[in-house]
């Protein structure tokens, strides 16, 4: 019986104990000790701790895998050019701001010079040699649940090397800050723990593209946590971009934190990986606060992609849209569970949420579930969720226009999906997504 | 020479229920045939069958177009060969422009004609030049397909596509309906444009009034998913006096 498995968090105990802590802070020393603490009490959600929140998404498998975390100097490349970019926003003439190699910094493939732009982007092994980390101390693990979520714990306490992103007032950055995760094949289950931490206290606006990009088949797991704090009057984008192997586990949590009159708009795209998991939580804690959240995915095999939203409407007059959409095929599974909370005294407040799927085939399974907490009475609260099969009506429309049966599909399930990618506002980023998209949908079976 | 379209003893149904029983028609290159007939008698349904509509069966009979069985053919090999319809009912496809979905439709159409693809840039001249036939702004290419249309931009959309496309033989099914005079003539006027002497039309309506603009060759009457009365553009107007319980089957 599941119930008398024991939690399988020894591996990554030994994973912390041999990390070198020599340059890392003491406060952060405290603070990893805490965080494994916590993660080795709670252990995996999976037999009794199994909760409602992991109902549909079993981690079993993942829990049964022996992780190695890698290390430092054992995987630095002096040319971006040894990675495959094919895939890739990356290239030559477009080297990312900071790039991470299996979770290893590449300084060679980064380029965190943001010059005139108002934005300053550090590892935090940086921080940590400048002596000065009282940023990092005041922020981290403040946006995200770092006190019982044990994933966020995970990734705290095992953290080798992060991304601060500080935005001053009135910055206004042009071209996309490129985070650049990149996964290779491993005979073990190579653990990663990416941490991100953006940080636009006053009127600041940047744009940040976030990928996980597998290369080849490996099996690997990437625990990733991003929180971000949109102060007042500021703008942030976020763009999440997941291309993983189909034998890749990946979960992250995102927390983001919305005071007045700001807004966050965020794209989550999922095209990889076997198991996906993602907790988004948004607080819009000022009045006027604004986000946008929109969230893509494909399917198929026997993928499986789980979307955990929370929105906390904790302000009065806050807006938040929410639209995540999905292809699925063969015999995946998708799971979008949307929350939103409106906080007594929260009036005015507008939440839309939407899930809307495309089942390819009969064997695929959308879960969709909406949850709404309403502590407060004039507010606007709406919720939409479909799934559905490709309309026979526009297939043959298309197809007696000459188009074939697989092209049409194509442009169906591409024009299903557009309505998100339509929602990308950086005209670089919206045709590498939409290329993406597009040869992921051309490989689907049912569209051939 | 081949008739343009050649329809033998077509019999088709929908599940169980039996909606052709038995049409025979043939059209010659150059000719506009019309099909009245009350509502139910089958109209939609021949469109429908010969562009290779899936949701209905061909339980006997054939059809061929310049001298090629269309029956075993995919409704996109159908419009490859030349074959178009002009949809009663035109599905708006949110998130796909017009002009990549026209573009996408009359590449493969070309191909087949042993012609090669074209190009963005004289595709675009292309639909400058053919919306004129329509009457309308050469904007409505950057809209999605059919979404936000009115009922008249919608049909007008039709004849575009098929001045674009340029068919062998067009299939319209009540390109009039749903439409004010305006409308109608600026339909009537497209598909007199496009009329040549190697295309030839099957003009489907349920009124007489398109058939003051364009002027049939021959007027067939449809009833009970059977051609019972066939004749010059006299038959249109009589119709139009008598209505359609003239050709009803007498009872028993």
């Amino acid at each position: 019986m599941l119930e008398n498995l024991p939690k399988p968090v020894d591996a990554y105990i030994e994973g912390y104990n041999s990390r070198d802590t020599a340059k890392i802070p003491p406060w952060m020393t405290e603070l990893q000790k805490l965080s494994m603490s916590i993660f080795q009490s709670k252990g995996f959600p999976i037999g009794v701790a199994r909760n409602e929140e992991w109902k549909y998404t079993s981690l079993t498998t993942l829990a049964d895998l022996d992780p190695v975390i890698p290390q430092e100097n054992s995987q630095l490349v002096t040319d971006i050019n040894q990675l495959d970019l094919t895939n890739s926003y990356a290239s030559a003439m477009r080297i990312p701001t900071v790039l991470f190699l299996n979770g290893i910094y590449q300084p060679k493939l980064s380029n965190t010079s943001l010059q005139n732009q108002g934005i300053r982007v550090r590892t935090f092994k940086d921080i940590y040699e400048s002596g000065t980390t009282s940023v990092l101390e005041e922020h981290l693990g403040r946006y995200v649940n770092n006190a019982s979520n044990e994933f966020v714990c995970l990734n705290t306490a095992l953290v080798d090397n992060g991304v601060l992103i500080e935005i001053e007032a009135n910055a206004a950055n042009t071209t996309p800050i490129h985070i650049a995760h990149f996964y290779t094949a491993s005979n073990k289950l190579q653990t990663t723990s990416p941490r991100l931490l953006i940080l636009a206290p006053d009127a600041g606006t940047a744009t940040i593209l976030e990928t996980h990009e597998g290369v080849g088949n490996g099996t690997y797991f990437t625990n990733a946590v991003t929180e971000i704090y949109v102060g007042k009057q500021s703008d942030i984008q976020h763009y999440s971009v997941q291309t993983q192997s189909v034998a890749a586990f990946h979960i992250s949590n995102t927390g983001v934190h919305l005071a007045a009159d700001s807004k966050f708009r965020s794209v989550n795209i999922d095209l990889g990986g076997s198991l996906v998991r993602h907790n988004l939580d948004v607080i819009t804690a000022e009045p006027g606060a604004v986000c946008v959240l929109n969230g893509l995915y494909v399917v198929d095999g026997k993928r499986h992609c789980d979307n955990q939203v929370i929105i906390d409407h904790a302000a009065p007059h806050t807006t938040s849209t929410e639209l995540y959409k999905g292809v699925l095929d063969d015999e995946s599974r998708s799971v979008f569970h949307g929350s939103v909370i409106v906080r007594e005294g929260a009036i005015k407040v507008n939440a839309n949420q939407a899930d809307k799927n495309l089942l390819l085939s009969d064997k695929a399974e959308a879960d969709t579930k909406p949850a709404f907490w309403v502590y407060c009475d004039d507010v606007i609260c709406r919720h939409g969720a479909a799934c559905g099969q490709i309309d026979p009506a526009a297939m043959f429309y298309l197809q007696a226009r000459g188009i074939d049966s697989s092209e049409a599909k194509q442009l169906l399930t591409r024009a299903f999906l557009s309505e998100i990618t339509e929602s990308i506002a950086s005209p670089d980023v919206k045709t590498h997504i939409e290329t993406l998209v597009s040869d992921r949908l051309s490989a689907l079976k049912s569209n051939t | 020479m081949n008739p343009l379209l050649d329809i033998a003893d077509l019999h088709a149904s929908v599940g169980e229920i039996k909606i052709l029983n038995g049409v025979t028609l043939t059209i010659n290159p150059g000719e506009i045939h019309a099909i009245m007939g009350p509502n139910g008698s089958g109209k939609s349904t021949l469109a429908n069958v010969l562009a290779g509509n899936p949701a209905y069966n061909v339980t006997r009979g054939s059809a061929s177009i310049a001298g090629e069985n269309l029956m075993q053919l995919l409704p996109e090999d159908r419009a490859r060969r030349g074959l178009f319809l002009s949809f009663q009912h035109p599905v708006e496809i949110p998130g796909v422009r017009m002009d990549h979905f026209m573009r996408a439709s009359l590449n493969p159409i070309r191909k087949h004609r042993g012609e090669n693809e074209i190009g963005i840039l004289d595709f675009d001249r292309l639909v400058s030049e053919k919306v004129q036939v329509i009457d309308m702004s050469r904007d409505m290419a950057k809209r999605a397909v059919n979404v936000g249309f009115s009922g008249g931009e919608k049909k007008r959309n039709e004849i575009l596509q098929m001045a674009i496309l340029e068919p062998k033989i067009s299939i319209l099914d009540e390109p009039d309906s749903g439409l004010d005079v305006d409308a109608l003539r600026i339909v009537a006027s497209g598909i007199n444009q496009l009329r040549s002497n190697d295309n030839s039309t099957l003009l489907i309506t349920h009124y007489q009034r398109i058939l003051d603009y364009v002027t049939p060759d021959y007027v067939h009457i449809m009833i009970k998913g059977r051609i019972v009365k066939s004749g010059d553009k006299s038959l249109a107007l009589d119709v139009e006096k008598s209505g359609y319980d003239q050709f009803e089957p007498t009872p028993q």
